[in-house]
């Protein structure tokens, strides 16, 4: 039976990227469904009718939403090229920093691209508080998950493909070079990547995107300043 | 030769409650250990030093933290009396609603954790009603248990409905969990609570009652 397997999602979604490189590590043949987040279609609202939100796979019909839920379905589908460790300590080891990167990390760093003044000074301090964890995880290794690219990896993309186009548009260096030594090395790393490659959005559209997406967070009173 | 495990945890967290019950289920053998929240022990730094909280599971002197993470690690363990489906798809779905209960805790703690003197907040209320309704209808539907005919992690995940969320309405004097409005989950908690495992690692509930209490003054 021919294996049907769609993606929803929007060009720069990262937690849609995660999705689409664990495919495509996996040679898993897929389908793109772009969607538009200010017109969500009837398909999308009939697979994702919780949350509404992308990414959606959709595998010979059945939709799964929430991209670590997809990551470790697709784990467990796809046997080939395992992004997962085999060992279960590692593996526990691997979900728990998943969970700190976004549930600590992603709103951390969001945070110091969307506020202003003493309240940016106070979310860069936290900031660093979880980046520094991500920096000791790299020590002694290529990639969060090893030698090659894994899990971890694909669930901090974001850093890699983000992090510099936030610090561009506010002019402000987050991940310096006496910091972040490793964690530079791995954004090149990942980046540099053929199978990342491929896929990465183009730079100018992500600046013009989060500019715009930036400019909607700025109190009226500071924007008319 | 099996290693040793250890349990760090606290009678006053439902996230702790959530591994004793996956251990006990499984038949795992472990010492438990009481934490002093207000007086962390240097067991507790030494192993969980990013979040420094309960639980904390060790095994073979392996320590690994926050109770989703190790409920998939006891899962993978201790394969016997299996807590996930075996479908991958089907697993895929109880991920998604455990995930889904977690990240509306904080809506709960908005309503739960207000003063005192003020009035509940309306909103907060609608949100979690509609938060249990959605769970009711598309989670649960008409299964026993969260995970069919057997408990498993999801129905371990929402064990908080229980005690945990009857203390709460009892305290701020709002019901959101209601026979007649959600049937089918109401009778959920009655089946959960009579599980011989729940139902012998519960906290004392007047003793829960006084601590939640205390703790907002």
């Amino acid at each position: 039976m021919a294996e049907e397997v769609k993606v929803f999602r929007t060009w720069s979604s990262p937690f849609a990227f995660r999705v689409v490189w664990a495919l495509q590590f996996k040679g898993v043949p897929y389908e793109n469904i772009y969607e538009d987040l200010s017109e969500k279609s009837s398909l999308l609202l009939h697979y994702n009718p919780i949350h509404k939100k992308v990414p959606v796979l959709v595998h010979n019909g059945k939709p799964l939403a929430e991209s670590l839920v997809i990551l470790e379905y697709i784990e467990e589908t796809w046997k080939q090229t395992p992004l997962f460790p085999e060992d279960p300590y590692e593996r526990a080891t691997a979900r728990f920093w998943a969970r700190f990167g976004d549930d600590q990390v992603l709103p951390s760093v969001f945070g110091v691209f969307i506020k202003q003044g003493k309240e940016r000074e106070e979310a860069i301090v936290t900031a660093h508080g979880n980046l520094k964890y991500l920096e000791e995880e790299l020590r002694g290794k290529k990639f969060f998950s090893g030698e090659k690219i894994g899990f971890l990896d694909l669930a901090f993309g974001w850093v890699a493909n983000l992090v510099s186009v936030f610090e561009e548009i506010q002019g402000l260096t987050l991940i310096d070079h006496e910091k972040y030594p490793l964690l530079l090395a791995w954004i090149q790393n990942f980046m540099d990547d053929p199978i990342i490659k491929e896929s990465w959005p183009p730079r100018d559209k992500l600046i013009t995107k989060y500019q715009a997406l930036l400019g909607s967070f700025i109190p009226k009173e500071a924007a008319e300043k | 030769m099996e290693e040793k495990v250890k349990l760090l945890g606290c009678w006053t967290s439902g996230y702790s409650y959530r591994v004793i019950w996956a251990l006990k289920l499984k038949g795992v053998e472990y010492d438990y250990i009481e934490e002093d929240l207000r007086n962390k022990s240097d067991m507790l730094l030494q192993f969980n030093p990013v979040h420094k909280k309960i639980p904390v599971l060790v095994h073979g002197g392996k320590p690994i933290a926050e109770s989703l993470v190790i409920l998939e690690y006891i899962e993978e363990t201790w394969p016997e009396s299996p807590l996930l489906p075996k479908d991958s798809y089907e697993r895929a779905l109880a991920r998604f609603w455990i995930k889904f209960g977690d990240d509306k805790g904080r809506t709960l703690s908005v309503l739960f954790f207000q003063a005192p003197e003020e009035k509940p907040d309306e909103n907060a209320i609608k949100e979690v009603v509609e938060f249990l309704k959605i769970l009711e209808e598309k989670a649960l539907g008409d299964k026993k248990y969260f995970g069919g005919n057997n408990i498993g992690l999801v129905d371990i995940a929402y064990g908080w409905l229980c005690h945990w969320l009857r203390a709460l309405e009892d305290m701020r004097g709002v019901k959101v969990l209601e026979p007649s409005t959600l049937p089918r989950l109401h009778a959920w908690v009655e089946n959960f609570e009579q599980i011989p495992v729940i139902q012998e690692n519960l906290p004392d509930y007047t003793k829960w009652l006084a601590h939640l209490k205390s703790r907002r003054n």
